[in-house]
Parts: C-alpha cells; sequence; structure tokens
C-alpha cells in the first residue's frame, strides 16, 4: 500500500494505518526532537506528542510532502516545550561531557566498541555546540544538515521563505564553525581539522 | 561587471555555495577568488569541515514506538473509524464526572471551616456563661454529691435543728434557772407585752412537737439520742418554767422563749421545706446562652446548607460514576 492510501485510510479515523506512518518516521521525528530538545526524554515527549497532534490534523494534509509536514508539525512542538520552558538544553560543556550515564543510545552498527565510544564523543559535542544556537538557527541546521533535507523541503517544514533559511542557515554554520574550532582538542583524533592555520574571524 | 574583493566575500555566500545555492555570477566570482585568496580557502575549509561533522552526526535509536492507540486518540478528542463520537451530553457526563470529586471535597472542607468558626465562636462566648453556671453548678453538685458545710446547712435539716433546737432549750432552761433563783431579778421587773406573752406557751408547745418530731425523723441520730431526749425533757420542761417564770420575770423568759422558738422556727421553715428549692433556687441560673435558643444562628444555617449540598453531590458523584459504567 503506497503512502497516499495509508495517509488517506488514516484520515477516516484508521489509527491502523495511521500507526503504519509512525513507523516509517518516528527515528526521523525522534531525532530531530532530540536535537531541538538536548534531552533524550523531552524528545521523547515532543514526538508523542507530535504523531497525536498529526492524527487529529490529517484533516488539513494537502497531500504534499508528509515529512516535511510532519517535521514541521514536530518542530513547532519543540519550539512550544522550549518557550513554555519545560526542558532547556544543555549549554554547558562539562555538564555535557560528564554525561556518562546518559538516557540516549546511538543507532547500533557493526563497529569495535572504541568506534561506538569515539561517536559517542562526537555526539556528545555536537549536541553542546546545537544547544548555543537560538531555536530557529538550531531548527534549520538541523533539518538541512543533519537530516539532509533541500533548502525547499526545510523551507516548507519550517514554514518560511528559502532566503529566510538560507541566511539562517550561513549564521548557524559560522556559529557552529567557531565552537568546534575553540573546543577541537576534545574531538576524537579523525574528527579534527587537519588544517595548520585554523580560521580565526 | 565589478570585481569584488575576495574579503568582501561573505560566510552566508560561501555557505551557499557549499550547497550549490547561488547563482553562475556568484560561482565565478567565488572561484576565482578561491584561486587567489587563501583566506577564502581557509574559511571555506572550516566551514566544510563542521558542515561535514553535523552530517555525520550519530543517529540516535527510539526509545521505545511512538505508535497511537485508541484510546489515547479518542482521550484527545481524536476521532476513530467506527467509534461513535461522543455527543454533547457525554462530553457533559464527563466533564461533570471529572469535576464533581474535586468539588465535592471542596464543600467537605468549607463545611468542616465552617463549622470550625461557628465552635470556636460558642466556646468564646462560653466562658462568661460558664462563670455565671459555675456557682449554681457546684451548688447543684454539692446538692447531689458530696455533702459541704453548705449543703450541710440546708439538706441535714432535721438532724441540724434538732441539735439547735436542744442547745437553744438549753440555754434558755439555763437563764430560766437563773431567773427562777433570782440572780436576774432586777432585770426581769418590766412587763412582757401581752401578745408576746400569750404567744410564749404555744411557742414552747411548738419547741416541743418539734423536737419530737425531729426526733422521729432522724433514726441515725443516736449519738445524740440522749442529748435530744434530754434536750426534749428540757423543752418540755423550759415552756412549764418559762411560763412560771413569765409571772415573775416575763422579759427574760420571753426574750428566752423567744430565741428558743425563733430558732427552732427558722430551722422548722428550713425542715419542713424540701432540699431541692434551696438547691433549685441556687440551680437556677439566669438564662445563658448554653441554652439553645429556638431560632437558629446564620452559621448554623450555612452548616446545614453545606452538609445538604454535600449530599446531594455525593449522591450525584455515585451516580455519575453508574451512569458513565453503562455508556
Amino acid at each position: 500500500m503506497d503512502e497516499a492510501t495509508i495517509i488517506e485510510a488514516a484520515r477516516s479515523g484508521d489509527v491502523a494505518a495511521f500507526n503504519q506512518l509512525v513507523m516509517t518516521y518516528q527515528g526521523l521525528a525522534y531525532n530531530v526532537a532530540y536535537r531541538m530538545m538536548g534531552n533524550a526524554d523531552a524528545a521523547a515527549d515532543a514526538t508523542q506528542d507530535a504523531f497525536l497532534k498529526a492524527y487529529k490534523a490529517l484533516g488539513g494534509f494537502r497531500g504534499n510532502s508528509f515529512k516535511a509536514w510532519l517535521l514541521r508539525i514536530v518542530t513547532n512542538t519543540c519550539y512550544d516545550y522550549l518557550r513554555a520552558g519545560k526542558r532547556k538544553p544543555t549549554t554547558n560543556l562539562d555538564d555535557v561531557l560528564a554525561d556518562s550515564e546518559h538516557s540516549w543510545r546511538l543507532v547500533a552498527h557493526d563497529e569495535r566498541p572504541e568506534a561506538y565510544a569515539e561517536r559517542e564523543e562526537l555526539n556528545r559535542l555536537l549536541q553542546w555546540a546545537i544547544n548555543q544556537l537560538p531555536p530557529e538557527q538550531r531548527a534549520v541546521v538541523i533539518l538541512v544538515d543533519v537530516e539532509g533535507l533541500s533548502y525547499e523541503e526545510a523551507a516548507a517544514a519550517l514554514g518560511v521563505a528559502l532566503g529566510t533559511v538560507k541566511s539562517r542557515l550561513s549564521r548557524a554554520r559560522v556559529r557552529l564553525r567557531d565552537l568546534l574550532q575553540q573546543e577541537e582538542e576534545l574531538l576524537p583524533a579523525r574528527y579534527r581539522l587537519k588544517t595548520e592555520k585554523p580560521f580565526r574571524v | 561587471m565589478s570585481y569584488h574583493t575576495p574579503s568582501e566575500l561573505s560566510d552566508e555566500l560561501l555557505s551557499a555555495y557549499l550547497d550549490g545555492q547561488v547563482t553562475a555570477t556568484e560561482r565565478a566570482r567565488i572561484e576565482k577568488a578561491l584561486a587567489e585568496d587563501p583566506e577564502v580557502r581557509e574559511r571555506l575549509a572550516t566551514l566544510q569541515w563542521s558542515v561535514s561533522l553535523l552530517r555525520e552526526a550519530p543517529r540516535l535509536a527510539v526509545p521505545r514506538a511512538f505508535t497511537l492507540s485508541e484510546a489515547d486518540v479518542l482521550a484527545a478528542g481524536g476521532k476513530v473509524k467506527g467509534v461513535s463520537q461522543p455527543g454533547w451530553m457525554e462530553r457533559l457526563l464527563a466533564g461533570l464526572s471529572r469535576a464533581m470529586p474535586a468539588a465535592t471535597a471542596a464543600v467537605a472542607v468549607l463545611l468542616l471551616l465552617v463549622m470550625g468558626v461557628d465552635l470556636l465562636g460558642g466556646r468564646s462566648a462560653q466562658p462568661q456563661t460558664l462563670g455565671m453556671e459555675a456557682p449554681a453548678e457546684s451548688i447543684a453538685a454539692q446538692a447531689t454529691q458530696a455533702p459541704t458545710p453548705q449543703a450541710e446547712m440546708i439538706r441535714p435539716a432535721p438532724e441540724a435543728a434538732v441539735t439547735v433546737v436542744v442547745e437553744k432549750v438549753v440555754e434558755a432552761t439555763v437563764l430560766v434557772e437563773k431567773a427562777v433563783t433570782g440572780k436576774e431579778v432586777t432585770e426581769a421587773l418590766a412587763p412582757p407585752a401581752p401578745s408576746e406573752a400569750d404567744e410564749t406557751e404555744p411557742k414552747a408547745l411548738e419547741v416541743q412537737k418539734e423536737s419530737a418530731e425531729a426526733e422521729a425523723a432522724t433514726p441515725e441520730s443516736l449519738a445524740e439520742e440522749e442529748p435530744v431526749g434530754g434536750a426534749a425533757a428540757m423543752a418540755e420542761e423550759a415552756p412549764t418554767e418559762s411560763a412560771v417564770a413569765s409571772t415573775e420575770a416575763p422579759s427574760p423568759t420571753q426574750e428566752v422563749v423567744e430565741r428558743a422558738t425563733s430558732a427552732p422556727r427558722t430551722e422548722e421553715t428550713a425542715q419542713l421545706q424540701p432540699t431541692a428549692p434551696p438547691v433549685e433556687k441556687a440551680a437556677q441560673p439566669q438564662p445563658t446562652a448554653s441554652q439553645p435558643s429556638s431560632i437558629p444562628t446564620p452559621w448554623r444555617l450555612l452548616e446545614l446548607g453545606l452538609l445538604l449540598l454535600l449530599v446531594v453531590m455525593i449522591i450525584i458523584t455515585f451516580w455519575l460514576r453508574r451512569v458513565r459504567s453503562k455508556i
């Protein structure tokens, strides 16, 4: 059954059909929510809330990109949570690095434990840097650079113009670059910048 | 086309260049700058490095499935195929059943507060009434329980009366003897008033009578039997002697007999009257606030109203539960 048929069945009140969509997009939705919230538990709450809103709002889906439409609901739910002050992401690097008993788990690869540990270190530092960004820049860099959406998809997901995506993304990238260069020694060796003269603004 | 110096190339343009989001003209300019200016190359390289890190960001595993249940959907107000949507009545009942327990608890708390205020207000007014009642209560308690000096003076009237009569008669006898012996003749020269002289014998007889009655009424007074008997004998003697002495020395005997009769007479009145009235008189307190007024206070009315409301709300709560369980 193709996605359009499933969506139509879900729109008529078929919860089981909607759950097929949930199983397809829950990984994407949860990872976006995690990068936005900076916290695994808050991300789970936001994701569940977003899917419930999506089910109730299916009547307003106009048949364009379901992925972009769903991500818009996810990001808006995360904005609401952040505005309400429910869970603010940690911006202290020491706290992030000391978070040894975190509740999140990486998708397992067929890799050595040392490689898994390196990916965990990368994840911590990246999330710390992302947490420093304002929510609007954070959403753009997550959708485009982390999740690989195009500028158009990101503009549709965020409900903003293409130029807005471009400007927010560039500012986010410049800020992230400066932060990551600042703490480059905390990165595993294979992730460090190989130039001898690091760029300084 | 004007040539822009490489330093005028913004990071935004370089960022867009990374994603291919530039025009042909912008691309040419940027590529020329990259070829000529190492600083532009450095800026682009670091931007590219940070973007590549973001693209390598590890994916997190979902902690659980985020699938929805029909119950979750219905609870959130969503529609489910094959499940009839609750009408306004069901929604109203659902809302009421959620609100009723809390509202009932609030009414119960309010009722307790009102009762507490009423109780404290009643107790604060009681010390005055207690002060007024205490003597009466104490007297009543004394009258009904342990005998006290006051109660003894009131209650065991027959015994006390007899004792007093005896004492007075003895005193009278002594005075009469003195009068007969003539020791106080000079003082007794003043003739008595006729009414008083006529009353002495009946009074004396009454004394004799009363003493006999008192003796009969007190079987317990064995210890005083002889004195009583003696007093009775003396009482018998006293009137006769007083009657004899009255012709010669009326004043002292009159005084003696009057004393003898006045005391028994007072005791007689105390004896005849039941013990209850004095106690009752003492126990008749002033109307106080402890006596419930027939008109309920505003606080009592409020308590009754809240109690009725609480009962009604409890009934409604249980009824709603029953109705919703059937739906």
